[in-house]
């Protein structure tokens, strides 16, 4: 199968305003974990549900669509969060052209057994996409050390992705490509 | 046209992140004006979040647990954090005094200060930068670079503003750096942020005497906090490393995972030197009072 086919063969399952809906989902998540960051402890120990969304997409809709719910909850996730605008949706967007080639296979899996893919996606984007821009626009100090958050965030991500599958899926029209 | 422009669509929104990312890196962190729009949107939201969870918090610590009690104790807390800072004041007042004596009778005068209390609406989730939002914007006076406290101590800087709501960089941030000077010596040094407990004063020379528990204070020089704010006490000093200052541990006064609410200095005057301007002002008031006849300056008028 050429590059091309790869890219492009994919069932168009997204409907209408389905993907305002995971757009607005994303929004309404990264609100409520900046809101209740401090009650649940979890201030720089959070779940990055952008990246869960983002797969989401990228394993429901054409290459375009899922570019452009990166990019948009990537700005929402860098706008909400207060850090450097574009970190977060760099790294999305390269997330989603990576991902998709292979989202064909993959959507035959269920959301559970996605849940290690996910934490790899979101460990390896943490260290090797955002630690060098990080890098590059200013290391915070020679003693900080990302990686515990890095893990728990990744983990987190990843217990999480099935609940916001399943859910986005009630919310939205698709149904599974082999339903 | 448009098969071809969802081909470009990757390229073009790569391009259009890494524009931006240059873009941020290049000025002051937090001033895009999207991002400022996002705030100004997303702040009603965060509001009834916080305000929603805290009532549900209130409910559980005054109904389920013991009644009565709690409201005691948050009165006692309050009277004990007032007290704790009428302190810190009290010893800053003693030593102004101490060094005065000799020249002509100057008190130590608390800079004029209006301050809008706001409160504590979101944190960042993120692990590379620590900042909150607070429920005061531009509407209410607030500015850039205007410091917020807490009635501990010192909590950061504000460095984005929107009409009703403000980012708050916290001094546990790596980014923080605030002009500082340990109370009982007046060792001088810079604070700065690790991300968490403990910050780290630096550039604080091997010579100068520095203690587990000293208080450490702000120094006002940086013209963006008032002088003699309580940020931290030191708790560990270590002298035996290369370097020509010594590393100072200090752990900060206010608890910043738990900020509620804060108090923004809207209105400061620059920060007085009293030990510079002091003989500088005697020839004057000696002149004025030659003036007067020796009578009480503004007797009579």
């Amino acid at each position: 199968m050429s590059l091309s086919t790869l890219y492009t063969a994919a069932p168009i399952v997204f409907k209408g305003w389905d993907l305002v809906k995971v757009v607005l989902a994303g929004l309404l998540l990264v609100i409520i974990q900046s809101s209740m960051a401090a009650f649940a402890g979890l201030s720089g120990y959070g779940p990055e549900w952008v990246l869960a969304l983002t797969i989401y997409v990228a394993l429901r809709a054409e290459l375009w669509l899922a570019i452009l719910a990166a990019f948009a909850l990537g700005f929402i996730r860098d706008a909400v969060g207060g850090g450097f605008l574009g970190m977060h949706q760099f790294t999305l967007v390269l997330i989603t052209w990576f991902f998709y080639p292979f989202r064909a296979r993959l959507n035959f899996f269920s959301p559970l057994t996605l849940m290690p893919l996910i934490f790899i996606l979101g460990l390896g984007s943490q260290l090797f996409i955002m630690t060098p821009i990080m890098a590059v626009l200013g290391w915070p100090s020679h003693t900080f050390n990302p990686l515990p958050a890095f893990f728990v965030s990744s983990s987190l991500t990843a217990l999480l992705a099935p609940i916001v599958f399943i859910a986005l899926d009630r919310l939205t029209r698709n149904m599974r490509q082999n339903d | 046209m448009f098969n071809r422009l969802k081909w470009l669509l990757p390229v073009i929104t790569l391009v259009l992140a890494m524009g931006l990312l240059s873009s941020q890196g290049r000025q002051e962190r937090g001033r895009s004006p999207m991002a400022s729009a996002v705030l100004e949107v997303v702040g009603p939201v965060e509001n009834i979040l916080t305000s929603s969870a805290r009532g549900v918090e209130n409910i559980w610590r005054r109904y389920f647990s013991l009644v009565g009690l709690t409201r005691e104790n948050d009165i006692l807390r309050e009277i004990i954090d007032r007290q704790e800072r009428q302190i810190v004041q009290l010893n800053e007042y003693k030593a102004a005094n101490d060094r005065l004596t000799g020249l002509l009778k100057f008190r130590d005068s608390t800079p004029m200060t209006i301050m809008k209390p706001a409160h504590v609406l979101a944190w960042d989730p993120g692990p590379w930068f620590r900042s909150v939002i607070i429920s005061a914007g531009s509407n209410e006076g607030v500015a850039v670079d205007q410091s917020v406290l807490h009635n501990k101590g010192v909590v950061g800087r504000v460095v984005e503003v929107t009409p009703h709501y403000a980012r708050v960089l916290l001094a546990t941030d790596f980014n923080s750096s605030i002009d500082a000077f340990i109370q009982r010596t007046r060792a001088v040094g810079i604070l700065s942020g690790q991300g968490g407990k403990p910050l780290n004063l630096k550039y604080v020379r091997k010579d100068e005497d520095v203690r587990p528990g000293d208080l450490v204070v702000t120094s006002g020089l940086d013209g963006f906090f008032p002088k003699g704010v309580a940020l931290g006490t030191v708790s560990r000093v270590d002298r035996h490393s290369a370097d020509l200052f010594v590393s100072v541990e200090v752990t900060p006064t206010v608890s910043f995972d738990r900020l509620e609410e804060v108090l923004v200095v809207i209105d400061q005057r620059p920060p007085i030197d009293w030990l510079t301007m002091a003989p500088r002002l005697r020839p004057l008031l000696e002149d004025a009072l030659d003036a007067s006849g020796g009578q009480p300056l503004g007797v009579g008028r």
